[in-house]
């Protein structure tokens, strides 16, 4: 979903939880930890660098989507190939859980938005599953 | 216990088709061969068909025999396949109720993600049937909508989870149809997507508040219909589907939805 806009280069680590089918999964309610670095490709001023945890569908639906935990972190002038740091932790809630179904997959993400001043945001994200069972997202097959 | 909420009613969607009763295609047929009748007879050419056959007017009179003869089919197919679909659900749905009263379904009032529950089936017969089937499934339905243009669409996919196949047998009028199931969401399942602390939560969101601020009537409207939720164009559901097959007549099928909170299954209860 969240496409990387290109003029900045955006890397997203995961420090905790654990790993299924190559992502990092969270039980319900859990602490999502981890560090963003971006590195713009010019120099930019940003009204801030935010981390969100995201929820959002994908498969035939039209998107439904929803935020439900943000941390604002470094603003202001960044240097073009200057990379920045910012650590953040999320706070999961108790629902909706990572799904994956025939016509609706349910997707978790870390996402981090570089707000600029002008022009368009950048944006990239890590998925991540949330699930109190850490067994298969496709229980039937489909 | 508590007595469940009806759903949807005709076939689930398992194998993504819906099937027609046989009164719907019999009667579908009926109108079809009724319109061919119609198209020939009525036509003024059809005469000509019959007794014209040593006339030089008899190629017009069969082009405007066809022409009517096509344009009748065509109409009366139009009926037919409105007949098929739309007759299967309301006239089939509601002479299957001529015979059956409304069920009393009882469930949970809410289920756990793994967790085991009974339902309690119980259908009181109006007139004398032979049920040659009960079927009682449990299905998790996938409900999407999507936009292609200008244009909104709906689609269901149905995954069957347990299915119950039971023998029927002869009812008398008064008589009761009972069942008592037990069925288990599996472990590795879904709750009911959106759960209701998300639709309790979107309520405070700066987008059903500014509707609210606006047009306050309209935004309570738009909430009970789902146009303002979190999930309008997803939502995943549990039912429990019913179907009675009954012998030459229409079959019964109602689903009733069964709430699954997000929350698993322990035996330290909730």
């Amino acid at each position: 979903m969240f496409r990387n806009k290109a003029k900045s280069d955006i890397r997203i680590t995961i420090k905790n939880g654990r790993t299924i089918d190559g992502l990092q999964a969270f039980l319900p309610n859990e602490e999502v930890r981890g560090e963003a670095e971006i590195i713009p490709e010019n120099d930019i001023t940003v009204d801030a660098i935010r981390a969100r945890l995201v929820w959002y569908t994908q498969g035939r639906g039209d998107r439904d989507m929803g935020v439900v935990d943000t941390v604002t972190g470094p603003s202001g002038f960044l240097t073009g190939g200057v990379p920045v740091r910012m650590d953040f932790t999320l706070r999961l809630p108790s629902a909706p859980w990572s799904y994956a179904g025939q016509l609706i997959t349910l997707v978790w993400a870390v996402q981090i938005v570089v707000d600029r001043d002008r022009g368009l945001d950048y944006d990239d994200d890590q998925p991540i599953i949330m699930t109190p069972t850490f067994e298969t997202l496709d229980p039937f097959g489909s | 216990m508590t007595q469940l909420q009806p759903s949807f009613s005709g076939k689930s969607a398992i194998g993504g088709e819906n099937n027609t009763s046989a009164i719907g295609i019999a009667i579908a047929v009926f109108g079809i061969l009724t319109c061919a009748a119609i198209g020939v007879f009525t036509a003024e050419g059809g005469v000509l068909i019959i007794g014209a056959v040593a006339n030089n007017t008899i190629i017009i009179g069969i082009a405007t025999a066809g022409t009517f003869l096509i344009t009748g089919l065509i109409c009366l197919s139009i009926v037919g396949v409105l007949v098929l679909t739309v007759g299967s659900r309301l006239i089939g749905g509601g002479l299957s109720r001529a015979k059956l009263e409304a069920p009393e379904v009882l469930g949970p009032e809410r289920v756990r993600v793994g967790e085991r529950f009974n339902v309690q089936y119980r259908q009181a017969v109006k007139g004398d049937i032979n049920v040659t089937g009960i079927t009682i499934d449990l299905l998790l339905r996938e409900w999407v909508r999507y936009t292609s243009g200008t244009d909104t669409y709906t689609d269901v996919h149905d995954h069957l989870i347990k299915r119950h196949e039971l023998r029927g047998g002869l009812f008398s009028r008064g008589s009761i149809i009972p069942q008592d199931l037990r069925f288990e969401i599996p472990r590795n399942a879904i709750h009911t997507f959106p759960t209701p602390q998300m639709l309790e939560a979107h309520k405070q969101s700066e987008e059903v508040q500014k509707v609210m601020r606006r047009n306050p009537k309209l935004a309570e409207r738009m909430l009970s219909q789902g146009t303002l939720s979190p999930t309008r164009n997803n939502r995943l559901s549990w039912h429990v589907h019913v179907q009675i097959d009954i012998e030459r007549w229409p079959d019964f099928n109602q689903a009733f939805e069964v709430p699954v909170v997000a929350d698993l299954y322990s035996d330290e209860g909730f």
